[in-house]
């Protein structure tokens, strides 16, 4: 594959995914950044926003294995990774053959994983990080490519458990979905309650998507550039000597260096998704809002000034100079 | 982060121009700057115009504002951006880092970084000049043209400083003026007759001096106090050469019984004794029985006397009244020695001539410079310090001044208006010395008043009262001294003056109560 085509595939991939999902433009882009990068995407938002619908649309337009994990309080890490089961062979001897589990797909969705134990979320853990899975004392890897897409509700507290710090660490981006326009409305019902035939297709293949990787590895960060994504996640530390006012007043705890790396490897798919070779500070600042909400952790100070992540992340940016 | 050689051309070509341009809105930016700074401290040097007299103002504005804005261009070409730099300031126009990008990866020849020079360069083409712009700042446009209009009213509002600036100049011309002709007089001092070599040199050295002197002063003040100075040193020389004249004639006319009284009355500087003991002298000489043994002692007196005395012109005449006796007319000897004495006790006269300079130089300085009191102030105060030299009166009707003589047919004391005493009278009814000598006034000098004879008025110690004022009209006497009048009669003409002065000028409260206090003293 040719560096230039990049953005077409790319191009071609929205053009299909946009067929299903009306609106959704900047969630869409984000989720192909963060499939692109190799990253994992939590998606929040209240049910009923195309969640599940993005997911689905994806897996089919990047032919990517898909499987769904419905979290509830009951499942079980073996239910997710998979397990060993006692199974007779050829020769009528009890073994035991692992099972895999769900997470063995190119494209997990994790669906309302807030609903899970910790015990069970955690069970993802090594699957989204390491991308393989260790059960009874083996280690086995995991197609490539993989991603976890996971949804949370906001709205529903009542017998959630929310992701620990360390997991939500492990997702590349953390997407809101908001709720569609009246025009997009207009669309999706048109769409979802009639007959249909422009119905996504294959744009490219796993192959394609590990392609598009590699190529996105390469892109060249500017060393001012670079500074600045640097000096943005510093600045998210309240402690530091050099924080911003907005850090020390609104913020518990910054971003782990994950977050910048989350940073610069998103960015370098937007410049190539832009057409560019370089990354550029435009790309960095979009970038850093999904890159950065999940991994800033408000004071209660900010939440009693209804604050929320994106706010601060955006006064964070201003505080920062290019 | 500099850069010394271009690895690819089309970068370079693309890039360059761009380069240039922003270095050069960069020094424009600078030079506008210093066209601020310059102009700020021009202001700034007007406000304190208005506190202070700056000489050269507008030379100095020029200079100032040359020299900031030159520094400000200098600093501007120190902080000139770099290639690096101006990639960045390119970029914040819309190239998204593309620039800096490919400045970081000019020595790669990867793919991607051939990719990303191609993109740049291909940015950098469609790129608009013009973008970079060589306006000014609006903001340094609003700062230059409120400046210049600061400027420009702050000239249009008269300057009091102007007026003492003036006086100034005035003042530097006019001591410019007196030491040329302070040069002039030097010329015509050191060839007086009269002085010998060693106080020619003298003489020379001392004005040599206050030339120098004056050409260092920065004020009429230190222009003043330079010539006080100097005419203290010029009446000590004159001191010292009259001094030694006398004391040599004195001391071999001493030696004869004849001439012991007139050697006492010389070193007395008591004219009317040197007149009665000259005439005395003379009847001895024309009617005593050893009236040849005397002359011969008296001639003989006179030869030693000669062979001391370094003046050639009072050598010479000593030798004349002494060849005078030899041939028997004791008359003509005898008018001889009086010319001599005469001579003596107005040696130095040469110095009296240096020292009317002087105070021409001063009285002009000090009206050049529009202080004609300080001038009196400096003035009297540098000629009290003078001690006795002019005619200085001790209130017992003493008088050694230059300006003393023996007047044909008239008092010493008033002579021609010259040899008198304005201290004291010489009938010594001013009062103790003691007291006198705290308000014994010597005669002014004043060039308004030159001519021959007049009216003299004597005021005696003149606290005690008991003096009585004696007025006659004077002659003119063998000194010419006509131009110096009594001290008190100045005075007070100079006291008017000072006060009608202050009435039409402008002069700053304190220095009108200190003038006030100043004659308020004297008086």
């Amino acid at each position: 594959m040719d560096i230039q085509d990049f953005p077409i595939i790319v191009e071609k991939i929205k053009k299909e995914i946009a067929k299903e999902i009306i609106g959704l433009k900047e969630i869409t882009d984000h989720v192909l950044i963060a499939v692109i990068a190799g990253g994992n995407v939590l998606l929040e938002g209240v049910p009923g926003l195309g969640k599940t619908r993005l997911v689905k649309t994806l897996a089919r337009v990047l032919d990517l294995n898909f499987s769904r994990i419905q979290f509830t309080p009951d499942l079980m890490p073996a239910d997710v990774v998979g397990t060993n089961v006692l199974v007779k062979d050829e020769q009528g001897n009890s073994v035991f053959r692992f099972q895999a589990g769900p997470i063995f797909s190119n494209l997990v969705l994790a669906d309302e994983i807030n609903r899970a134990t910790p015990k069970t979320q955690s069970a993802l853990l090594e699957a989204m990080q390491e991308h393989t899975v260790t059960v009874g004392g083996e280690t086995r890897i995991l197609p490539e490519p993989n991603f976890v897409l996971a949804t949370q509700n906001p709205l529903e507290q009542e017998g959630t458990y929310p992701l620990p710090e360390a997991q939500l660490d492990r997702f590349l981006f953390k997407l809101l979905l908001d709720l569609p326009s009246l025009e997009e409305l207009h669309a999706i019902i048109n769409l979802t309650t009639g007959i249909s035939n422009d119905t996504a297709d294959k744009a490219v293949d796993a192959a394609a998507i590990l392609q598009l990787r590699q190529l996105a590895l390469q892109v060249p960060v500017a060393k001012p550039v670079q500074d600045y994504a640097l000096r943005l996640v510093m600045n998210t530390h309240p402690h530091l000597p050099d924080s911003p006012e907005v850090a020390r007043q609104f913020v518990r705890c910054g971003s782990s260096p994950r977050g910048a790396q989350a940073i610069i490897q998103s960015a370098k798919v937007r410049a190539l998704m832009e057409g560019r070779y370089n990354v550029s500070f435009d790309d960095i600042r979009n970038v850093a809002y999904p890159s950065l909400r999940h991994r800033v952790f408000l004071s209660y100070h900010a939440v009693s000034e209804g604050k929320d992540s994106d706010m601060v992340i955006s006064e964070l940016i201003e505080a920062t100079e290019e | 982060m500099k850069r010394t050689k271009w690895k690819h051309p089309e970068w370079r070509e693309a890039f360059q121009p761009l380069w240039r341009r922003i270095l050069l809105r960069h020094m424009l930016r600078y030079l506008s700057l210093g066209v601020i700074a310059a102009l700020g401290s021009v202001l700034l040097i007007f406000f304190l115009s208005f506190l202070t007299p700056v000489e050269n103002l507008w030379k100095l504005c020029l200079l100032t504002g040359f020299l900031i804005t030159a520094a400000t261009a200098g600093i501007g070409w120190r902080k000139r951006p770099s290639q690096y730099q101006a990639a960045r300031i390119i970029d914040r126009m819309g190239l998204q880092e593309k620039a800096v990008t490919a400045y970081e990866l000019e020595a790669r020849d990867d793919p991607m970084a051939v990719l990303q020079r191609q993109d740049a360069v291909r940015s950098l083409s469609c790129f608009d000049k013009r973008r970079i712009s060589l306006r000014m700042p609006a903001k340094h446009r609003a700062l230059i043209i409120t400046l210049s209009m600061a400027l420009i009213i702050i000239n249009l509002i008269p300057n009091p400083m102007d007026e003492i600036l003036k006086r100034e100049r005035e003042l530097k011309a006019e001591i410019k003026e007196q030491l040329e002709e302070l040069k002039e007089s030097e010329e015509k001092l050191t060839a007086e007759e009269a002085l010998t070599e060693e106080q020619r040199l003298e003489l020379s050295g001392l004005l040599a001096e206050l030339s120098e002197g004056l050409k260092n002063t920065e004020n009429y003040k230190e222009a003043l106090k330079e010539i006080s100075a100097a005419e203290e040193k010029l009446s000590a020389l004159a001191d010292r050469i009259r001094d030694e004249i006398i004391g040599r004639l004195a001391e071999h006319l001493a030696l004869a019984d004849e001439t012991k009284g007139l050697a006492e009355a010389l070193s007395g500087r008591d004219l009317a004794g040197i007149e009665r003991e000259l005439e005395s002298l003379k009847s001895q000489l024309e009617q005593s029985d050893k009236k040849d043994e005397l002359a011969k002692q008296l001639k003989e007196a006179m030869k030693k006397a000669a062979e001391t005395i370094k003046d050639e012109e009072i050598k010479d005449k000593i030798m004349a009244a002494a060849d005078s006796l030899s041939k028997d007319q004791p008359s003509a000897a005898v008018d001889q020695l009086g010319d001599i004495m005469n001579q003596a006790v107005n040696a130095g006269n040469a110095m009296g001539d240096a020292r009317f300079t002087l105070q021409q130089m001063r009285s002009r300085i000090a009206r050049a410079a529009g202080e004609a009191q300080y001038a009196q102030n400096t003035g009297s105060s540098g000629q009290t310090s003078q001690g006795g030299e002019r005619g200085q009166g001790t209130g017992q009707g003493e008088s050694r001044g230059q300006g003393s003589g023996i007047g044909e047919g008239s008092s010493n004391e008033s002579s021609g208006g010259s040899n008198s005493d304005a201290g004291g009278s010489p009938n010594g009814e001013g009062g103790p010395g003691q007291e006198a000598a705290e308000k014994i006034y010597e005669k002014i000098y004043d060039p308004t008043r030159l001519g021959d004879g007049g009216e003299i008025t004597n005021v005696p110690g003149q606290h005690t009262g008991s003096g009585e004022i004696i007025t006659e009209k004077g002659e003119r006497g063998l000194g010419d001294f006509s131009g110096y009048i009594p001290y008190r009669e100045v005075y007070q003409e100079y006291k008017s003056e000072a006060m009608k002065s202050m009435d039409r000028r402008s002069l700053p409260p304190s220095i009108q109560t200190m003038v006030r206090e100043y004659f308020e003293e004297l008086d």
